[in-house]
């Protein structure tokens, strides 16, 4: 099982490299509303997006660690 | 003497904590919602099809481009809200969950009676903006600023109906994280003996993660919603733009950004997404290996599946807006990240079929259902691969196109698992059956009105249709379109009127159905094990304990082709003693739970301010008095030590000490609040209110949240300290109490360096 996903994580990876168009995927318009703005803004948008995105994906992956911890 | 008993007996079950009769109050709110959501989608269909034909409930007769919007924004709100969100989470979860694995109740039951009321209060605030004058608001059920922040300059139903509105969703976002702290904690710590993780049903799989979901998504939301309420009635800029002109009026709002909305609002849309289809998915899985008399193909990478679709749902959204201006590394991280979801939910709809497949299929109506949702998932998951190719969704994004994916996936797909869930436990509600050729025929009419509805709106999107245009007939190259829109209204009314049918056999079939057994469906999990309609505890004081997984269907070698789970083999049934009490590590849980909520409504603030500071240069540091906050600051760290104290003297049996330490913490808590107004009244002399800047503005806020946390600290302590819990230990209360005061009081600390830097 682990095997396969490993294969097809790096299959997957391997794929993304080779279509460079891949990595404009994004909502159309708020790719452009950003895109039109100043860089300092651009730069705070990035900032304000790291700062939601690192705690909800920490305590997703947390509230599965006290569930193992519970378990065992 | 009677009559006033039975007057207790109904209010009892009307305030009832039984999470069957909460489960069914959901279901029966989310049917309520569902026929005024169905009545507003015809109105606008028909005035799509013949929008110079007079209507004579509209005022004027013939619907207004703004009308047309308000029946557009409350038909959106009413279905995602308390459709989407509510039937398959909180009316089927609650009845369930604690069914499926072996619990006589929810962890928190008065929380779970709670989560209900303010839900049902929140779908009638927003409801009132019918009511008042200017009508229902047409912002959409996303809301964007600056139309939704600026009052009724910009239009009728932007005044007082956008108010409700807003206040009836922030309502909404308290409820469900009130209910999904409570489903996580009944998950991780009410299981009954034997239930591991990988025994749980793909039912209790999905309400868990959905849980998760809605508890991050919603805390930012609420905190967006704040913000926006604010800016129109408190006259705050966080996201109005300055010099803006609506209707010849220049509007005294500057530097907020529109755009700062779609940051928070996206963070709790993109995930809701998954909270709409993730219970539908457990249920699907549920009912195809029931029908199928086979175990689900591959159960753990289904679990597992659940689990990263949950998980990639948060940093899909980060796609969103952070391509711009950004490394190409990372963006091919995000991009990765953003088409990996794919490889989760192709997982499943594989799994799907590879349990169908070799099976002995018995198509009753739960299994019509759930093909048609693996159907519907399949054909809207296709149209989604189109939209995510920016060039292709830069054209289509503004049409037909987008309205056809999204109902099909999101919104049809979902509710067939609704469908789908009420014929299959319809037996376990209320002891009868639906009726089982009326259920079909409403699956086929349904299933091919659907179709008949939204495949053509494909070919509307791609041929230039405009979403969201009253009426499309005045322009000249859509005027060829038009006979599409004839159809789909025509397969609308069709299909909304198959729904009678539903209707009927769903009120009928309560009190005239056929009787039927405790486990009709011969099907394995543990809430067929109890009778139906389950007892007051489920279980009628004998708990079961459980020896196996939740699919063992067709076992070979075995006479009967299911094996429930609580069955330990040839002639056994062993019984677990369960206590009824909310076990000690639930409260932990709850509130571990509830401080995750917390985390990200403050981190929803902080970013919130990051991203406003970084786009305009309007904010002038403030000067705060810092005495007085270091001094306010000093009182809570200390309250704290007192707190720790407090349980020392418990764990020492000291009751009179307990109670003693435990009442300066309130004191010293109530101390810091007053404190804090102290800050507010100088700032306000000094002529510095909420609106003055963006600084002022984000420092009341930050403050004025965190006192709220604070006070309910300090009411929760006084509660404790003039009545100890009944339902729960002394100690365990006090641990969880001490858990939230520390984490308060170590945010109070964080969020003061963060006032400091800015300094």
């Amino acid at each position: 099982m682990v095997y396969w996903v490993i294969i097809t994580a790096s299959f997957a990876v391997a794929i993304q490299c080779l279509l460079p168009t891949a990595a404009a995927q994004s909502c159309a318009m708020c790719y452009q509303t950003a895109a039109a703005a100043a860089a300092p803004a651009r730069e705070a948008l990035r900032h304000g997006i790291l700062i939601l995105l690192v705690p909800a994906a920490g305590l997703f992956l947390g509230i599965f660690g006290y569930v193992w911890r519970r378990e065992s | 003497m009677s009559a006033a008993i039975a007057r207790k007996s109904l209010l009892s079950r009307i305030f009832s904590t039984d999470h069957k009769v909460v489960g069914l109050q959901y279901l029966f709110l989310s049917l309520a919602a569902v026929t005024v959501g169905i009545v507003l989608s015809l109105l606008m269909r028909f005035h799509l099809a013949w929008p110079a034909t007079r209507l004579p409930f509209i005022s004027g007769g013939i619907m207004t481009p703004e009308q047309y919007l308000a029946l557009m924004t409350m038909h959106g709100s009413i279905m995602v809200f308390f459709v989407l969100t509510t039937a398959p989470q909180s009316a089927f979860g609650n009845y369930f969950l604690p069914l499926q694995i072996g619990s006589p109740e929810m962890a928190f039951p008065r929380l779970n009676m709670l989560s209900f009321w303010l839900t049902l209060l929140s779908l009638l605030v927003v409801l009132a903006a019918f009511a008042v004058p200017g009508g229902a608001p047409i912002s959409g059920w996303t809301a964007y600023p600056p139309l939704s922040g600026l009052g009724e300059v910009t239009g009728p139903g932007e005044g007082m109906g956008q108010t409700l509105w807003i206040a009836g969703v922030l309502i909404f976002c308290v409820a469900s994280l009130l209910g999904s702290l409570n489903f996580i904690a009944t998950t991780i710590d009410m299981r009954a003996p034997g239930m591991t993780l990988m025994r749980m049903p793909l039912t209790v799989w999905a309400w868990f993660v959905t849980a998760i979901l809605s508890l991050l998504a919603f805390s930012v939301l609420l905190a967006g919603g704040i913000l926006l309420l604010l800016d129109r009635l408190a006259g705050t800029s966080f996201f109005i733009p300055g010099g803006l002109m609506v209707n010849g009026e220049l509007q005294g709002h500057g530097g907020g950004l529109p755009l700062l909305w779609q940051h928070l609002f996206w963070f709790f849309g993109h995930p809701e997404v998954y909270i709409a289809i993730l219970p539908g998915m457990g249920l699907i899985s549920h009912v195809l290996a029931n029908f199928s008399r086979k175990p689900v193909f591959g159960y753990r990478a289904m679990a597992l599946a659940i689990c990263a679709i949950g998980f990639l749902g948060f940093l899909v959204w980060g796609h969103h807006m952070f391509v711009s201006g950004m490394s190409p590394y990372s963006g091919l991280a995000f991009s990765l990240l953003t088409v990996s979801i794919g490889v989760p939910s192709a997982i499943k709809t594989f799994n799907w079929l590879g349990t169908l497949w070799g099976g002995r299929i018995q198509l009753h109506t739960p299994m019509l259902f759930a093909i048609g949702f693996v159907s519907f998932f399949i054909t809207g998951g296709l149209s989604g691969i189109f939209l995510a190719q920016p060039a292709v969704d830069t054209m289509l994004h503004a049409t037909y196109y987008v309205v056809a994916h999204f109902h099909i996936v999101m919104g049809v797909a979902a509710i067939f698992g609704i469908f789908a869930a009420t014929h299959y436990w319809f037996p376990k509600m209320f002891g009868r059956f639906m009726s089982e050729p009326l259920g079909k025929v409403h699956f086929w009419l349904t299933f091919v009105g659907v179709y008949c509805i939204f495949m053509p709106m494909h070919f509307l999107g791609i041929a230039g249709g405009i979403r969201r245009y009253a009426d499309a007939s005045g322009a000249t190259y859509l005027v060829g379109l038009q006979p599409l829109h004839y159809f789909m209204t025509v397969a609308a009314f069709i299909t909304a009127a198959a729904q009678l049918i539903f209707i009927w056999n769903f009120f009928h079939s309560m009190r005239g159905g056929a009787p039927a057994a405790a486990n009709p469906w011969n099907a394995t999990s543990l809430e067929w094990a109890a009778a139906s309609p389950p007892p007051p505890d489920n279980f009628a004081g004998e708990f079961p304990s459980v020896y196996r997984g939740p699919y063992d269907y067709s076992v070979p070698g075995e006479a009967s082709d299911f094996l429930p789970q609580n069955f330990g083999g040839p002639g056994t049934t062993a019984r677990a003693a369960v206590t009824g009490e909310i076990p000690d590590r639930a409260c932990e849980t709850g509130v571990l739970m509830l401080l995750a909520g917390v985390v990200m409504f403050f981190a929803a603030l902080v970013s919130a301010e990051v991203v406003r500071r970084g786009f305009s240069s309007d904010s002038d540091p403030l000067a705060l008095p810092w005495r007085i906050l270091l001094l306010a600051t000093a009182i809570l760290v200390a309250s704290s030590f007192t707190l720790a104290y407090s349980r020392r003297r418990l764990l020492a049996g000291d009751d009179a000490g307990f109670r003693h330490w435990w009442v300066v913490t309130a004191v010293l808590g109530a101390f810091f609040i007053a404190g804090l107004v102290v800050v507010w009244r100088q700032l306000s002399a000094a002529g510095v209110g909420i609106a003055t800047n963006p600084s002022s503005s984000f420092f009341y806020v930050f403050t004025a949240a965190h006192s709220a946390h604070v006070l309910g600290g300090v009411i929760t302590l006084a509660a404790i300290a003039v009545r100890a819990p009944r339902r729960i230990s002394r100690s365990a209360t006090a641990g969880a109490m001490s858990l939230y005061w520390n984490a308060i009081n170590g945010l109070w600390v964080l969020l003061l360096a963060f006032l400091w830097l800015e300094k």
